[in-house]
C-alpha cells in the first residue's frame, strides 16, 4: 500500500469512446464504488565513460492504470461501456477497443453539482481494457470490477475540443435529493442492487461437479421455487495481460495488444456436504468440457462458452473451531467470454 | 493564579463537601446535598413548573420563539457556537503544537480567551429570557430549597431563616461555585495526588459513589482523566499536562487522530478491492457534501497538502499532465537519485 495515498471525494465518473462525447458513446456511470488510479513512470539512466555524472536520465513510457468498481445493479455495465456492443459477441474483438475514463471533482465549498462545472477532471484517454471480474458474493453486493491500462493521463479545467463538451456533461441537471447530484444517487438502480437472492441460479448453466456437494433440488418457501446450490460466491475473471506494441518515430506504443491466448476463470465455493468427489486416474482423461453461463436478475449474462474445464479444486474450512468446510472449483478456458446486460452500448 | 493553601482549602472543603461562611461572631455551614434530599427537592421542582404553568408562565420552547420574535437568538447562533468552538478546538491543538513557544502560546491564549467570550455573549442573549420561564423558576426553587435545607450553624442547629438574610446566603454560595478550571488545579495538587492514589485501596470521602457531592464528583472524574494521560504511551509532558489549553490540545489532537485512524480502518474495510486499495490516489464515491468531507479527512496532512498544490497547478495551467505536480517532479527527481546511487553501487 502507497504511503501517501490520496483520496478524492469523487463525484462522477464516465467511460466514453476514445475520442468521443455524444449518445450512448459517454456515459456517465452508476453504482460506481470506488477507483483506483495509479501512475508509474519508468527512467533509464545513460552514463558514460568519462564522468561519473549521468550523462542523461531518459524517460520511458509512463504507466496508468485506473480499476473502477461498481454494483452489479441493471445499469450499463463497466466493461461493456468500456468495449461497446461488441463485448456482447466477442471478447477478441472487444480486446481491440479504447475508451476515455473521465474522474469528475468538484470542489469542497459547493453543496452540489446542478449547474456547476467540476473543479477538475482526471481524464485518462485511449485505455484498454486490462482485466474485468464479476464477483456474486453469499455477503454483500455483486460487483464488476474493471481495470483499464493506458499511457495518456491528465487533469483538466478548460474547456477545449472533446475533453471540454466531455466535462460539461458532467453538469447534471439534477433535481433529486441528493446534493451532488450524483448519477446515480436519488434514482433507484434499474433492477435493485444484485445480491445473494439476485443470483439466477435455475437460469444459469453451471457445471456438475459444483453441484456434487448434495444441495441439487428446489425447495419451494410460500409461493417461490428455490434452487438448492450450496454456492457461497461465484467469480468470472478474465486477465488480457496487455503488451505494448511500439514502432521507430513514436514515443508511445501505436497499439496495447492482448497476450492471446487469454485465460478466462470461473471459481465457485460451494459448502462442503462430501468430498470434492472428483476422481483422478493417471490411465486416462480425467476432465471434458463443461460451459458455464451465469445469469442474474439484473438482466446480467456471462457467457463463458463450452470449452471450460476444471483447473482445480481446493477443499477448505471444516476446523476444529466449527468452521464450515467449502470446496473451491476453479474452471478455466481461453479467449471465451461474452457479457450482457444494463441495455444498449455504442 | 491560586496559591498552593487556597488549592489545599479548596481541597478540603470538597472532602468535607461543605461551605463556610463566616460573617462577624456567625458561622454558617453550607453542606452539599446527599441523594436522599435531591431526590426530595424534584418534588419541589414538580410543585414550582405547575405553579408557574397555571399562572401563564412560558416553557422553553415558547422561550425560543420569543427570542426570535425579539431578534435575540436564531437557531443560526447555535451553529455560530458550533463554528467557534471547532476555532477554539483547532486554536487548543495549536496551543498543544506550540508549547514551548510561549510568545506565541500567550497569543493563542488570548484567542482562546476571545473566543470564549463570543461564545458567552451569544449564550448571554439566549438566555436572556430564562427568567421568565417555568423550568428556570422550578430549578431556581430546588436549589433554594435543598440550600435552605443544607444550611446549618456550626453548633449543628438548623439556619433560622426568619432571622436570616436568604438571598445573600445564595449570592454567596454561587460565588464560592469552584470553577472547573480550578478543580483541575486541585486533582493536579500533590496533597490530592497523594490521597487519590491511596483510595485505591480505601474508601475516599467516607461516602457511598450514590451520594458524592458534585464537586466530589468532578474531582474524581478529572483524576481519573490524570491517570489515563500519565499512563498514556503517548503521554504529554509534565508541562503539559498543567496547561489546561494544552491538554485540551492534546486530548484534541489524540482524539481526532483515533477518528481519523477509525474512518481510515472503515475504509480500508470498504475498498474491498485489492487493486483499488493499493492505488496511489483513490476515488471514492461522495454523496453530498458531508460525505465528501469526510472522504478528504481521510488524507494525512501530506496528502491534504498535495491535493491542494495539485488543484493550484491545474487552475494555473488549464491542463496539467502528472509531470506537472510538484509532487511527482519530486519523486521522480527522487528515483533519478536512487538510480544513480544504485548505478554507482554497482559498479563497486
Amino acid at each position: 500500500m502507497p504511503n501517501n495515498r490520496i483520496f478524492y471525494a469523487c463525484q462522477a465518473v464516465a467511460i466514453a469512446k476514445t475520442g468521443e462525447n455524444s449518445g450512448d458513446s459517454f456515459r456517465i456511470m452508476k453504482g460506481v464504488q470506488s477507483v483506483g488510479l495509479n501512475t508509474n513512470f519508468t527512467l533509464e539512466q545513460v552514463f558514460e565513460l568519462g564522468q561519473v555524472e549521468l550523462y542523461s536520465n531518459e524517460e520511458e513510457i509512463a504507466e496508468v492504470e485506473v480499476t473502477i468498481e461498481k454494483v452489479i445493479d441493471g445499469e450499463p455495465l463497466l466493461y461493456l461501456q468500456a468495449v461497446g456492443n461488441v463485448g456482447k459477441t466477442s471478447i477478441v474483438s472487444a480486446s481491440n477497443s479504447r475508451a476515455d475514463v473521465y474522474l469528475a471533482l468538484y470542489e469542497d465549498n459547493i453543496t452540489g453539482i446542478n449547474g456547476q462545472a467540476p473543479g477538475s477532471v482526471a481524464v485518462c484517454s485511449g485505455m484498454f481494457v486490462s482485466s474485468v471480474s464479476y464477483t456474486y458474493p453469499v455477503d454483500g453486493n455483486a460487483t464488476e470490477s474493471l481495470t483499464l491500462v493506458g499511457n495518456e493521463k491528465f487533469w483538466n479545467t478548460q474547456v477545449p475540443q472533446v475533453v471540454g463538451d466531455a466535462i460539461a456533461r458532467f453538469i447534471v441537471d439534477s433535481t433529486e435529493d441528493d446534493e451532488f447530484g450524483v448519477a446515480n444517487a436519488g434514482f433507484p438502480p434499474v433492477s435493485g442492487i444484485i445480491r445473494r437472492r439476485g443470483v439466477n441460479i435455475l437460469g444459469s448453466v453451471i457445471p456438475p461437479e459444483v453441484c456434487s456437494q448434495g444441495h441439487q433440488g428446489l425447495t419451494t418457501v410460500g409461493n417461490q421455487t428455490l434452487p438448492n446450490s450450496g454456492i457461497q460466491s461465484i467469480t468470472v475473471s478474465a486477465d488480457f495481460g496487455r503488451e505494448n506494441q511500439l514502432e521507430l518515430g513514436r514515443f508511445g506504443p501505436y497499439n496495447r495488444y492482448a497476450t492471446f491466448p487469454f485465460e478466462v476463470t470461473c471459481e465457485f465455493e460451494v459448502n462442503a456436504t462430501s468430498g470434492d468427489l472428483i476422481s483422478v486416474s493417471g490411465f486416462g482423461r480425467n476432465l471434458t468440457d463443461r460451459p458455464i453461463i451465469i445469469r442474474d436478475l439484473a438482466g446480467t449474462v456471462l457467457n463463458l462458452g463450452t470449452k471450460n474445464r476444471l483447473s482445480s479444486i481446493a477443499y477448505s474450512g471444516g476446523d476444529t473451531g466449527g468452521g464450515i468446510a467449502t470446496i473451491t472449483f476453479s474452471f478455466s478456458t481461453f479467449n471465451s467470454l461474452t457479457v450482457d446486460g444494463g441495455g444498449d452500448y455504442y | 493564579m491560586v496559591s498552593e493553601n487556597k488549592i489545599n482549602s479548596l481541597l478540603y472543603r470538597i472532602i468535607k463537601g461543605r461551605l463556610r461562611l463566616t460573617v462577624g461572631g456567625l458561622c454558617l455551614i453550607i453542606y452539599e446535598p446527599d441523594s436522599d434530599l435531591i431526590e426530595e427537592s424534584y418534588s419541589i421542582y414538580d410543585s414550582t413548573y405547575n405553579e408557574h404553568y397555571r399562572n401563564g408562565d412560558w416553557v422553553e420552547d415558547q422561550l425560543k420563539e420569543q427570542l426570535i420574535d425579539q431578534g435575540l437568538w436564531t437557531p443560526l447562533d447555535d451553529k455560530e457556537i458550533e463554528r467557534i468552538t471547532k476555532e477554539i478546538e483547532d486554536v487548543k491543538v495549536e496551543c498543544f503544537q506550540n508549547f514551548f513557544k510561549l510568545k506565541e502560546l500567550a497569543g493563542l491564549k488570548r484567542k482562546i480567551l476571545n473566543k470564549n467570550d463570543q461564545i458567552g455573549e451569544i449564550l448571554s442573549r439566549k438566555h436572556s429570557l430564562d427568567h421568565l420561564s417555568c423550568e428556570n423558576a422550578a430549578e431556581l426553587a430546588r436549589q433554594n430549597w435543598l440550600i435552605s435545607k443544607n444550611t446549618f450553624y456550626d453548633n449543628g442547629a438548623p439556619a433560622n431563616w426568619t432571622i436570616l438574610n436568604f438571598s445573600k446566603i445564595i449570592n454567596f454560595y454561587k460565588e464560592n461555585i469552584i470553577e472547573h478550571s480550578t478543580v483541575r488545579k486541585i486533582a493536579r495538587s500533590n496533597m490530592w495526588r497523594t490521597i487519590w492514589v491511596a483510595s485505591k485501596k480505601i474508601e475516599l470521602f467516607n461516602r457511598a459513589a450514590i451520594d458524592l457531592t458534585r464537586d466530589q464528583l468532578t474531582l474524581c472524574s478529572y483524576s481519573n482523566m490524570y491517570d489515563a494521560v500519565h499512563e498514556s504511551p503517548e503521554s504529554p509532558n509534565e508541562k503539559v499536562i498543567e496547561d489546561d489549553d494544552c491538554l485540551d490540545g492534546w486530548f484534541i489532537s489524540q482524539r481526532r487522530k483515533h477518528e481519523k485512524d477509525k474512518k481510515m480502518q472503515e475504509t480500508e474495510e470498504l475498498i474491498k478491492n485489492p487493486k483499488i486499495k493499493n492505488s496511489k490516489e483513490v476515488f471514492i464515491m461522495a454523496k453530498n457534501k458531508q460525505e465528501a468531507e469526510s472522504i478528504n479527512d481521510l488524507n494525512n496532512e501530506l496528502s491534504k497538502a498535495l491535493v491542494q498544490q495539485r488543484k493550484q497547478t491545474i487552475q494555473e495551467k488549464g491542463t496539467a499532465k502528472d509531470t506537472d505536480f510538484i509532487d511527482v517532479q519530486t519523486e521522480l527527481q527522487m528515483e533519478r537519485q536512487q538510480a544513480f546511487i544504485n548505478k554507482m553501487k554497482g559498479r563497486k
